[in-house]
C-alpha cells in the first residue's frame, strides 16, 4: 500500500559476533539504545513497542518492563525473516490509526541461551523424518529447479556472496570482514546439494532497532526523516494449490503496487534478505527487475557493490554480517536508513535518495517462501 | 559410537494419528474433500481449498515422479549426522508429484544423487527408521 505520514527517524545495530554468550535482551537493549541515540531522543518519546526476534522466551510486554518501556501499544510480530519489515508496517499502521506517535521495532537473536523458538509442525512430523535439512534442504530443492528450468549457475549465484563480501569489507559491525573469492565459494564444502557453505549464513549474536515516528511528531524531533513511501507483505502463496511452480513467491504478489509510486528506476539501492543468495535472486525477479528466470543474467550484467550500477546488500547482508538467530530483518532497514542519510562512510552509495528493503520468513510445506515483505524508503 | 536417537512423529492429532497408523500398515493416506473433490497432504482439519470438514481418506497409489531434490550432507540434526557418517553417503530429499496431483517431501533410497534426474519416476517403499519399528514411506527410482 502507497503509505502516508509514516517516518523512520533512528536506527540501531549491535556488532554481529559469536565472542560472547549473553541473552537477547542484552542485545535489544543495546540496538535500541543506539537507535534512540541517533534519533537524538529520549526512551520516554517511546509509548509503542513491536518486537519481532522469533526466539524470544518471553512475552512481549515481560521485555519492555525489563527495557524500562511504559507502553500505549504493543505488538509481537512472528513472521520469521519477514518480522523486521512487518513489524514496521505495524506500527506505521498504528501510528496512521492515531495511537501513537512514536515506536520502536526490535528484532534480534542470541544464538548460545536462546537457540529455538516455536517450529512449524508440518516441518517437524512431515519434512523432518526426512533428513531434516533445515533451511538450506529446502532452498536447495527449489534452488536445483531454478537451474535446471532457467540455466541459472552456481557463479551467479557467487556473484551475489563475493559482491556482498565486498560490501562487508567496509561494515565494522560484519561478523566476517575477510575476502571471499569465487573459488572459494564454488569450492566450499556441501551443506545441501547445490548449496555450499558460503550459500549459508553463520548464526550469530545480535540485533537490531529502528524507531519509527509519525510525520508530524518526525519534523519536531529530527532533522532527517526518512519517509516510508510504501510496503506490502504477503503470506502463503499460492498456499491452495498442488503442484505449484516452486520458483515463483509471494513477491510477486504485490510488485507492481509497491512500485506504483517510485518506480524500479528509481531506486538506488537494494537491501533484499538474504538467508541465501538464491533468495536474493528470487526477489529481484519477483519484485520486477527482470523477467522470471532472467536473475542470472541481471546478477552477470550489474556491479552489486556499494559502488555499482545495482548495490545489494550494502553492509553485507547477512551472509556476511552473520544472521543473528532468529533475528528477523531489521539489519536490512538499518543499512536502508543509514545510506540515505547519508551515514553510511566509507560505503556510502552516492547521493542515495529511495531505497527499496525486502525481507522473507519461514517455510511452507513444499515452498522456500511463506511470509514475503517489502518496503520502499525515501529521502526527501 | 553412541547411537543417537530418532525423533518419531508426534501423533497427537486423530489426523497425524490415522496418516501415520496408515504407514504402519504399508499405505500412503491422502485426505480428500468430499465438497470439492480435491485431494490434500499433510493432512489437517479441514479442505484447505473450500474449507469443507468432510474429508476422507484415500490410498495413494505410490507413483510419482521427482519434482526436484538435494543431497543433504551436512544436516540439522544429530541423528541424521551419525546416519551420514556411518553409511558415508548423503541423504537425498526430494519434493515428489505423485500422481493423484499432490506434491510431497519424502526421501529416495538407494540412489546415487550424481545418477538422479528431475522428473524422474519414483515408486513407493516403506523402511523402518534404524532402531524402531517405526515405519517412513520413502521412495525409490523405478526401473
Amino acid at each position: 500500500m502507497q503509505r502516508e505520514g509514516v517516518c523512520i527517524i533512528g536506527y540501531g545495530e549491535t556488532a554481529y559476533t559469536n565472542r560472547e554468550e549473553r541473552s537477547l535482551d542484552v542485545y535489544l537493549a543495546e540496538a535500541m539504545k543506539g537507535a534512540l541515540d541517533n534519533a537524538g531522543i529520549s526512551k520516554e518519546e517511546v509509548r509503542g513497542m513491536a518486537e519481532g526476534s522469533m526466539f524470544l522466551q518471553e512475552y512481549t510486554p515481560h521485555l519492555a518492563e525489563r527495557l524500562g518501556l511504559e507502553l500505549d501499544w504493543v505488538q509481537r510480530v512472528d513472521c520469521g525473516g519477514a518480522s523486521g519489515i512487518v513489524s514496521i508496517r505495524r506500527a506505521a499502521d498504528a501510528i496512521q490509526a492515531g495511537s501513537l506517535d512514536v515506536a520502536v521495532c526490535l528484532c534480534g537473536g542470541a544464538r548460545h541461551l536462546h537457540p529455538a523458538g516455536p517450529t512449524s509442525l508440518w516441518a517437524r512430523d512431515y519434512v523432518d523424518p526426512f533428513g531434516a535439512g533445515g533451511p538450506a534442504a529446502a532452498i536447495a530443492i527449489t534452488q536445483r529447479v531454478h537451474m535446471a528450468k532457467y540455466g541459472t549457475t552456481r557463479q551467479q549465484l557467487g556473484k551475489i556472496a563475493v559482491s556482498q563480501r565486498e560490501n562487508a569489507l567496509l561494515n565494522d559491525k560484519a561478523y566476517f570482514r575477510t575476502p571471499l573469492t569465487m573459488e572459494e565459494y564454488l569450492n566450499a564444502e556441501m551443506i545441501a546439494d547445490p548449496l555450499g557453505l558460503y550459500d549459508c549464513c553463520r548464526r550469530v549474536n545480535g540485533a537490531a532497532a529502528v524507531i519509527v515516528a509519525s510525520e508530524r511528531r518526525a519534523r519536531e524531533l529530527s532533522a532527517n526523516p526518512i519517509y516510508l513511501v510504501s510496503d506490502a507483505e504477503r503470506t502463503n502463496f499460492q498456499a491452495k494449490e498442488q503442484l505449484i511452480d516452486g520458483t515463483l513467491s509471494g513477491f510477486s504478489a504485490f510488485s507492481d503496487e509497491l512500485f506504483s509510486r517510485i518506480s524500479r528506476e528509481q531506486i538506488d539501492f537494494a537491501q533484499l534478505y538474504d538467508g541465501f543468495p538464491f533468495v536474493v535472486l528470487m526477489q529481484l525477479e519477483d519484485l520486477g527487475f527482470c523477467k522470471k528466470g532472467m536473475g542470472g543474467s541481471f546478477i552477470d550484467s550489474h556491479d552489486l557493490t556499494y559502488k555499482g550500477d545495482f548495490p545489494v546488500n550494502t553492509g553485507g547482508g547477512q551472509l556476511s554480517s552473520g544472521q543473528p538467530a532468529g533475528g528477523g530483518s531489521l539489519l536490512f532497514v538499518a543499512e536502508a536508513v543509514r545510506q540515505l542519510r547519508g551515514e553510511a562512510g566509507p560505503r556510502q552509495v552516492k547521493n542515495a535518495k529511495a531505497g527499496l528493503v525486502g525481507g522473507l520468513g519461514l517455510f511452507s510445506y513444499t515452498s522456500p517462501i511463506m511470509c514475503a515483505a517489502a518496503m520502499i524508503l525515501e529521502r526527501r | 559410537m553412541q547411537a543417537v536417537k530418532p525423533k518419531l512423529p508426534s501423533m497427537v492429532e486423530l489426523n497425524d494419528r490415522t496418516f501415520w497408523e496408515g504407514v504402519q500398515n504399508e499405505k500412503f493416506l491422502l485426505q480428500r474433500c468430499s465438497d470439492c473433490g480435491r485431494l490434500q497432504f499433510p493432512p489437517g482439519p479441514v479442505c484447505r481449498n473450500c474449507f469443507g470438514s468432510h474429508l476422507f481418506w484415500e490410498q495413494a497409489c505410490g507413483r510419482g515422479t521427482i519434482y526436484s531434490f538435494t543431497a543433504i550432507h551436512v544436516p540439522a540434526s544429530p541423528f541424521f549426522k551419525q546416519q551420514i557418517e556411518t553409511s558415508g553417503r548423503p541423504i537425498i530429499q526430494a519434493f515428489i508429484d505423485l500422481e493423484e496431483q499432490v506434491r510431497i517431501v519424502s526421501e529416495i533410497v538407494d540412489c546415487d544423487p550424481g545418477e538422479l534426474r528431475l522428473g524422474a519416476r519414483v515408486s513407493l517403499m516403506f523402511q523402518k527408521i534404524e532402531g524402531t519399528d517405526f515405519k517412513l514411506p520413502k521412495f525409490r527410482v523405478s526401473g
